[in-house]
C-alpha cells in the first residue's frame, strides 16, 4: 500500500496508471464500463482553482450489464491482468499487484437479486458489486481521452466517462446514504460535490438534470439525489454537506467559504431546476 | 463577525449615507427576502435613493429614500410631507430616513409619524404592512462624530489624501504652486498637510521653498495609520461562490464603468505573492456592482469586499490592464494592502518592496 514516500501527487500517478492498466485488462469490455469516482471528478474539474489538491487512490468503474459481452467473464480478465480480489472479501473490490483499489460497480437496478455482490451471469458474484445511485452515470458519460501522468508512460486510452451531472448523482447518493453512520462519511466527498458545482455552470448542470429526470432509467436515483442535494447542502452553511465541504480544506484553505459557496451553489441548482 | 459598516465608519457622502438603511436590512433579513435599489428621478429632487424589499410570498414595498447629514425633530413634518406625496403620486409606498446619526429623540418622533430610519451608528427601524415586517435595532445614543474641533495632526480625510497621492505618485522636487495643482486640493489644505508632513520629518523644504520626500515608502506607512481601507470606505461583504477567477471573468464581461480593483488582485498586476483568493474593489455603487457581477451579500466567508469610497482620490490614476480589468494605482493598492484585512498587510509590504526596486516604472 503506501509507502512513506507517497505524496498526493506521487499517489495520483500510480493511480491514473492503474486506472490504464484496468482499462486495458476490460478492453474487450471497453462499451460496457464507464470511470467514475474521484477521477472522473478531476477528469471533469481540473484547473479549478481550489485549496485542496487533488488525491485518490481508487479507480472506480461503473459496469453496465445490458452491454456486457459473455466473454471473456470479467474476474478472468482481471485476473489476467495481475489483478487479485482485495482480502476484505467484498464483491467488486479488486486490488493491483501494487496495492492500488479497483472497484467494478453494477447500478442497484441491474444488479439482479442479492445484497452486496451484482448478479450478472456468466460473470462471477465476486466480479462486481452493486451500488445505489449510479444509475444516472449510465446515462450521462462521453468519451474522452485519458493519458498516463507520468510523462514516460504514453498510454492513451479512449473510454467513457461520466459526465459532471450523473457523478454528483452518485456523490450525493454516497453521503446521504451514509448519513447514519458518520464513520463511514467522508468529507472529501462532500468537497467533490463543491469541486463539480464550482466548476460545471448551473445552467450546464441544470441541463443535464433535466435530461436525467426525463429518463425512465436514471430518474428515481437522480431524484432522490436532489432530495439529498437540499438537505445536506443547500439548507446553508450550516448543512452537514456543507460544513464537510468546508472541513476538507482545514488548514489549507477556507473552510467557512467553502461551505457559503457549496449551499449557494446548491440552492441555485435547485432554483435553476424549479424554474425548468 | 462585526458588522464593518455599523461598527465604525463615518459615511461621508450623501450616497453612502443613503445606502445604510438597504445595507442593514440586508444583512438582518432571511436571505429569501430581496432588497434591491431601483432607480430614482433625481431632476426632480424625489428621493435620494429608493429600494424594492419583497418578501418571499412576492408582497413588496417600494421605499423612498431621503438621505440625511444630520436631522433635527423641526424637520421632520416637512420630510412627512414629501413622503406622503411621494406615495401619493406612486413613486412609494413608503418612506426611510437615512442620516449619520439620529438622537434619540428624533427616532422617538420618526417612529411617531410613521417612518422607518436607519443610521449609521447601528439605530434601524422598518415598518411595512405588506409584506408584514418590523425590525428594530439599537445603534448609539450619542454621535460619535461629533467632536470638539476638527482633530489636529492627522492625515485622515480627503485634503491629505490628495495631497500625500500627489507626493506619492510623482516624484519631486515640487513647488508649492505645483503642488496644489496636482493634488486639486486647496492651497490652505495643502499648507496644513504640508507643515504637519514637515512636522514628521516626512518632508523637507530647502532654502528656495522646493519641497522633497526623502523616502516615500515612509510616507506611505504614515498615511496607513490615518487612511485605513476598512475604517475610511463604507464596506460590504460579498461572496463569489464560483471563487475569484471566475468572479474577475465576471468583471471583465460585465463592465459597470465605476470600479477600480485594489488588494492582492491589484498588487499581482507586479507583483505576485500567492495565489490571489480575495478581492477589494472601490465601486461607487456596491450594490448594482454586486448585482451585476453574480455576487451574494455574506456574514461569513466573505471573498470580495466592496468599498464605497468616501472620496475620490482613490481612483486617482486608475489604469485598464491589459486583461481588461481596472486597477487602481500602485501607491493606492499599497496603502490599502496595508490596512486591508487577513494577509493583505504582507501582501502589501511585498508590493512596496516591490515598488522601492523598481521606482522607475511607476513613479
Amino acid at each position: 500500500m503506501n509507502s512513506s514516500g507517497d505524496n498526493a501527487s506521487n499517489l495520483l500517478v500510480r493511480a491514473r496508471s492503474v486506472l490504464l492498466d484496468a482499462l486495458a485488462a476490460l478492453r474487450e469490455h471497453s462499451d460496457a464500463v464507464i470511470i467514475i469516482g474521484a477521477q472522473a471528478v478531476y477528469l471533469r474539474t481540473g484547473g479549478i482553482d481550489v485549496a485542496l489538491a487533488e488525491a485518490t487512490k481508487d479507480s472506480d468503474f461503473a459496469v453496465d450489464p445490458r452491454l456486457l459481452a459473455d466473454d471473456p467473464r470479467l474476474e478472468a480478465a482481471m485476473k489476467a491482468a495481475s489483478f487479485v480480489l482485495s482480502a476484505t472479501g467484498q464483491p467488486g473490490a479488486w486490488v493491483s499487484p501494487d496495492g492500488i483499489p479497483v472497484d467494478l460497480m453494477v447500478p442497484e437496478s441491474l444488479a439482479g437479486p442479492g445484497t452486496r455482490a451484482a448478479r450478472i451471469p456468466p460473470h462471477d458474484k465476486t466480479a462486481t458489486r452493486r451500488a445505489r445511485g449510479l444509475e444516472a452515470t449510465l446515462v450521462d458519460f462521453d468519451e474522452i481521452e485519458v493519458t498516463a501522468l507520468n510523462p514516460d508512460d504514453r498510454r492513451v486510452c479512449r473510454v467513457k466517462v461520466a459526465g459532471a451531472a450523473a457523478l454528483l448523482v452518485a456523490k450525493l447518493h454516497k453521503l446521504g446514504e451514509r448519513v447514519d453512520s458518520p464513520s463511514r462519511l467522508h468529507d472529501k466527498d462532500a468537497h467533490d460535490v463543491y469541486r463539480i458545482l464550482r466548476a460545471i455552470e448551473t445552467d450546464a448542470l441544470c441541463h443535464t438534470f433535466t435530461r436525467l429526470l426525463a429518463d425512465e432509467f436514471s430518474e428515481g436515483a437522480t431524484r432522490e439525489a436532489l432530495v439529498y442535494l437540499a438537505e445536506l447542502f443547500a439548507t446553508g452553511p450550516k448543512a452537514l454537506g456543507a460544513i464537510m465541504a468546508g472541513r476538507a480544506e482545514e488548514a489549507v484553505g477556507n473552510p467557512e467559504q467553502v461551505s457559503v459557496a457549496v449551499s449557494i451553489l446548491a440552492d441555485d441548482l435547485l432554483v435553476a431546476l424549479g424554474r425548468e | 463577525m462585526a458588522d464593518l459598516t455599523e461598527l465604525v465608519q463615518e459615511p461621508r457622502t450623501s450616497a453612502a449615507i443613503a445606502s445604510i438603511g438597504m445595507g442593514m436590512l440586508r444583512k438582518r433579513l432571511p436571505s429569501d427576502w430581496v432588497v434591491i435599489e431601483v432607480s430614482v428621478d433625481f431632476k426632480n429632487d424625489r428621493a435620494d435613493k429608493a429600494f424594492i424589499l419583497r418578501s418571499p410570498d412576492g408582497a413588496e414595498q417600494r421605499v423612498a429614500v431621503e438621505a440625511k447629514r444630520s436631522l433635527e425633530v423641526r424637520d421632520i413634518p416637512r420630510i412627512r410631507e414629501k413622503f406622503d406625496e411621494l406615495i401619493a403620486q406612486g413613486f412609494a409606498t413608503t418612506g426611510m430616513i437615512t442620516a449619520k446619526y439620529l438622537a434619540k429623540s428624533t427616532r422617538e418622533r420618526l417612529a411617531a409619524v410613521g417612518l422607518s430610519y436607519a443610521d449609521a451608528t447601528g439605530n434601524l427601524l422598518m415598518r411595512a404592512q405588506s409584506p408584514a415586517l418590523f425590525i428594530s435595532d439599537r445603534g448609539s445614543d450619542s454621535d460619535p462624530w461629533r467632536g470638539p474641533g476638527r482633530p489636529r495632526g492627522t492625515l485622515k480625510g480627503e485634503p491629505s489624501a490628495k495631497v500625500v497621492r500627489a507626493l506619492l505618485d510623482v516624484q519631486g522636487p515640487w513647488r508649492i504652486s505645483e503642488l496644489v495643482k496636482a493634488s486639486a486640493a486647496s492651497t490652505g489644505s495643502v499648507y496644513r498637510v504640508l507643515e504637519f508632513l514637515e512636522s514628521e520629518a516626512l518632508l523637507t523644504r530647502e532654502g528656495d521653498g522646493t519641497l522633497f520626500v526623502p523616502d516615500w515608502s515612509a510616507l506611505l506607512r504614515r498615511w496607513s495609520e490615518d487612511y485605513q481601507f476598512l475604517g475610511t470606505n463604507a464596506i460590504t461583504q460579498w461572496i463569489a461562490p464560483r471563487g475569484i477567477d471566475s468572479f474577475l471573468d465576471n468583471v471583465r464581461k460585465n463592465e459597470t464603468g465605476d470600479y477600480s480593483i485594489t488588494g492582492s488582485v491589484a498588487a499581482a498586476t507586479w507583483a505576485t505573492y500567492a495565489p490571489v483568493r480575495s478581492a477589494m474593489i472601490y465601486s461607487m455603487n456596491p450594490e448594482r456592482a454586486a448585482a451585476v457581477w453574480g455576487l451574494r451579500a455574506t456574514d461569513a466567508g466573505a471573498n470580495v469586499i466592496l468599498a464605497m469610497p468616501t472620496f475620490d482620490t482613490v481612483i486617482r490614476g486608475v489604469v485598464d490592464r491589459p486583461d481588461g480589468l481596472r486597477i487602481a494605482a500602485p501607491t493606492q493598492v499599497a496603502v490599502d494592502l496595508l490596512t486591508g484585512p487577513g494577509r493583505a498587510p504582507s501582501e502589501g509590504e511585498e508590493l512596496i518592496k516591490w515598488m522601492i526596486n523598481n521606482e522607475q516604472l511607476w513613479r
